[in-house]
This record gives C-alpha cells, sequence and structure tokens, in this order.
C-alpha cells in the first residue's frame, strides 16, 4: 500500500514537472518571431533574434556578396539583407529562419540563413535532377 | 519456474543471444542496401537525405529504451525486485548510447540541408535535456551508496525524467522550430513517398532487433558484475556468498582493473 | 564536404556506435568473470 502511495507520488510530481516545463517553454522559448510578430511590434530594434517564414517567390535579389528577399507568413512581409551565405537548398518559396537585427528601417539585416525543410519526401520525378537547385537558377 | 520465466531464460541463454545476433545482422545488412541502394534520393535533398534511414530509428531506439526505463522502475517500484532494476540500468545506459547517436546524425544531417550542424530550437534543446537527463541517471547509479537505495532512487528518477520523452516528440508540433514536424508518427497519413517508407520501416525493424540483442547483452554483463561484485564483498568479510539470487552490490556499474 | 561524405560520416558512426560498444560489452563481461575466477578459484559460469 505504502508503495503504491509513493508510485502516485512519483506520477503526480512527473506530470506536475512536465506540464510546467511545457508551459515555460511555449510562453518564454520561441524560437522564432514571423512579420506579423515583427508588424505588431513585438520586437525591439536592434536586438538580436530570429525571423521564420516563406521566401517570397521572386523577391530574391543577389547583389555582390549579399543577398536580398522578402520572408512572408502570408500576412505580412518583412524585407531581409543577409550579408552571411546561404545554404543550397535556399530558394524561392522555401522555409526559412533568419538570425540578426531588425533595423530601424524595417528591414531585416541579417547574418545567418537556415533553411526549413519540409516533412515531406519523395523521389525524384521522371527527368528532374534530385539535390538542390543551382544557385542561379534558384532565385 | 512459471512457464513465461522459462521463455525468457531461453531468448536470453546464450543461444537465442547468438539467434538474436544473427537475426539483427542480417536485417542490418539488408537495411543498409535498402537505404543505401534500392530507395531513390529525395527530389529536394538529394543523396543527403539516406540520412534519415538511421537518424530516425536511433531516434527510435532512444524513446524505446526510455520507454523501456520507464517500464522497468515502475515494475521495481512496485515490486521491488533486482531484476527490474537491471533491465532499468541496461534500457538507460543503450538508451544514452542511442540518444547520443540521434544528435550526432542529425547535426550531419543538418549541416548540409539546413545550414547548421545545431541550433537551440525545441526539438534540438528538449533532446538535448533528454540526453542530460538520463546521463544523470546513469550517474545517480554510480554515486548511490547501497542497492537498495540505488534502485529505489534511480526508479524515481526513471520515471520522472521519461517525462521529457513526449514533450520531444510533441516539440516540433506545439512550438516553432526548425525541426520538421513528423513523417510517419503523426496524425493523417505519412508524407512519405512509398518506397522510401518501405526502406524507413525495414530500417526501424532491424535498428530494433539490434536494440533486443544490445539488452539482452547489457544484462548478461550486469548479472556478471554482480557475481563478481558478491564475490569480491564476501571475499572481504570472509562470508561465503550465497549461490541462488544474488544481491546487487555497490559500484559493479563498469568498474574495471580491480582485478585481484 | 559532398554530399555523400555526410552520409558516409553517418554510416559509419552508426556502425562504429553498435559495434564499439558491443566491444566494450565483451571487454566488461571479460573482466566481471576473470574477476570473479581469482575470487573463488574455479572459472566462473556464465
Amino acid at each position: 500500500m505504502r508503495r503504491a502511495r509513493t508510485l502516485v507520488a512519483v506520477v503526480l510530481l512527473a506530470a506536475g514537472l512536465g506540464w510546467v516545463t511545457a508551459r515555460g517553454l511555449s510562453g518564454s522559448l520561441v524560437y522564432y518571431q514571423t512579420p506579423s510578430d515583427l508588424v505588431a511590434g513585438r520586437s525591439a530594434t536592434g536586438e538580436r533574434l530570429r525571423l521564420g517564414g516563406y521566401v517570397l517567390p521572386g523577391s530574391v535579389e543577389r547583389t555582390g556578396s549579399s543577398v536580398r528577399f522578402v520572408v512572408t507568413d502570408g500576412a505580412a512581409h518583412t524585407s531581409v539583407v543577409n550579408t552571411g551565405g546561404v545554404p543550397s537548398l535556399f530558394q524561392a518559396g522555401q522555409g526559412v529562419v533568419v538570425e540578426g537585427i531588425l533595423g530601424g528601417d524595417g528591414a531585416f539585416h541579417a547574418d545567418t540563413v537556415l533553411v526549413k525543410h519540409s516533412n515531406e519526401y519523395r523521389p525524384p520525378a521522371p527527368g528532374e535532377v534530385p539535390g538542390p537547385a543551382d544557385l542561379e537558377t534558384g532565385g | 519456474m512459471k512457464r513465461s520465466e522459462r521463455m525468457m531464460a531461453r531468448l536470453t541463454g546464450r543461444r537465442g543471444e547468438r539467434v538474436l545476433a544473427g537475426a539483427a545482422l542480417a536485417g542490418l545488412a539488408a537495411s543498409a542496401g535498402l537505404s543505401l541502394l534500392v530507395a531513390p534520393p529525395d527530389a529536394i535533398q538529394g543523396e543527403v537525405q539516406r540520412l534519415m534511414y538511421v537518424h530516425v530509428p536511433a531516434a527510435w531506439l532512444a524513446y524505446l529504451s526510455f520507454t523501456s526505463v520507464f517500464v522497468a522502475s515502475v515494475a521495481y517500484l512496485m515490486t521491488s525486485r533486482t531484476r527490474w532494476d537491471r533491465l532499468a540500468a541496461a534500457s538507460a545506459e543503450v538508451g544514452v548510447l542511442f540518444c547520443a547517436l540521434t544528435i550526432v546524425l542529425g547535426a550531419l544531417w543538418g549541416r548540409p540541408v539546413w545550414g547548421t550542424w545545431w541550433t537551440w530550437d525545441p526539438r534540438l534543446t528538449t533532446t538535448a535535456v533528454l540526453l542530460l537527463v538520463y546521463l544523470g541517471y546513469l550517474a545517480l547509479r554510480q554515486m548511490a551508496d547501497s542497492p537498495g537505495r540505488r534502485a529505489r532512487w534511480s526508479a524515481v528518477l526513471g520515471v520522472v525524467g521519461f517525462v521529457d520523452v513526449p514533450i520531444v516528440h510533441m516539440s516540433v508540433v506545439w512550438w516553432r522550430s526548425l525541426h520538421q514536424a513528423p513523417t510517419v508518427l503523426r496524425p493523417g497519413a505519412p508524407t512519405i513517398a512509398g518506397s522510401m517508407l518501405a526502406a524507413l520501416l525495414v530500417a526501424v525493424a532491424a535498428f530494433t532487433l539490434a536494440w533486443a540483442y544490445l539488452i539482452t547483452v547489457r544484462l548478461r554483463v550486469g548479472r556478471l558484475e554482480e557475481r563478481a561484485a558478491t564475490q569480491a564483498l564476501s571475499a572481504r568479510t570472509g562470508g561465503r556468498p550465497s549461490d541462488g539470487q544474488l544481491p546487487s552490490v555497490v559500484g559493479v556499474q563498469g568498474r574495471a582493473g580491480s582485478d585481484a | 564536404m559532398p554530399d555523400l561524405g555526410y552520409v558516409a560520416a553517418g554510416y559509419l558512426a552508426t556502425a562504429a556506435t553498435l559495434g564499439g560498444y558491443l566491444l566494450r560489452l565483451h571487454g566488461r563481461a571479460r573482466r566481471a568473470r576473470r574477476r570473479t575466477a581469482a575470487l573463488t578459484g574455479r572459472p566462473a559460469r556464465r
């Protein structure tokens, strides 16, 4: 009987810990902001943060060592100027998470671009070359 | 002896062990062939997507191991039988191994696809916490000063620590993350082509066989180490070791170099 | 590193993990058996 009570106590403790951890994480550990969050003004300019969304098709411009593009979440857009490199899977329509600083000019100045790929996997269609598209055609 | 125990004994006997080893090896070889040669490359990611066939099974085995720790810990708290404590210890060790392997394989996959080896996204962070919890579990087992206390304390941690397993799995659904959402273990149909899903399922089955083999060997090693420690203790105290159910003794876990 | 390099590294890491752990367990079993044999003066059962 005592053993059963100990077990119940331990399970309750575990469940409580899990609940607290989950709540704590969802409140304070937001991995990236969306363009809508930025528009709502929830992030201070000049602070290092991450921005996530999709690369707006037709917005990618490469000038020298930097890449400009627009990140969208469907509702709002944010212009990004990236001075770091981009992964080979970077292309129009791709999900990305960029790291950098929101400038006073409203543009996001990034030094890191990460590609957020989907959870879908399929073989290449007949004639399709598997793997990342060529950088020149990727925009 | 009950029939179930006799079946268990046959499975964990040396002959059962060899059969299991053969099955696991054949399974892994078949899986490697399917994953590397038969399955098509991914249309988007190319060849590097083949890392999925080792990364996902490794993560599955980490989940399976920690679930085994949880079940054995609950069973120990209810029955106080040493065999459950042994199973928990074996599962935790194997689980730490595969959890670390999952992180390494994820980094190798993340670098070419995401563009980074590591980032503090919810899935990666909770997985790192998972590894730390069970490293702590193994450390606790080394530290406890009596076998009974070691078994009780680690059983409690084995129950509490398990909380992180569902959190790791759901992290990509609950929070914004870089890591993609589940492909197979999700509501609705898997979002993967049939030929790739087949290779993945074979890999998971083969890795599970390998897991069963590793646990069996680790349980046998645990029994041998307990026996040696019991003999050492009785040699020191001058008593005779009892031959039946051997009590576990302090400091047996992987201690080398104390050969007489 | 080309893509196949990452794949090779991953599969080798997996094989090394499985093989390395088995070897380690083997060593632990041998040491335990030797320790028991030294203490009792007769070869240990499995």
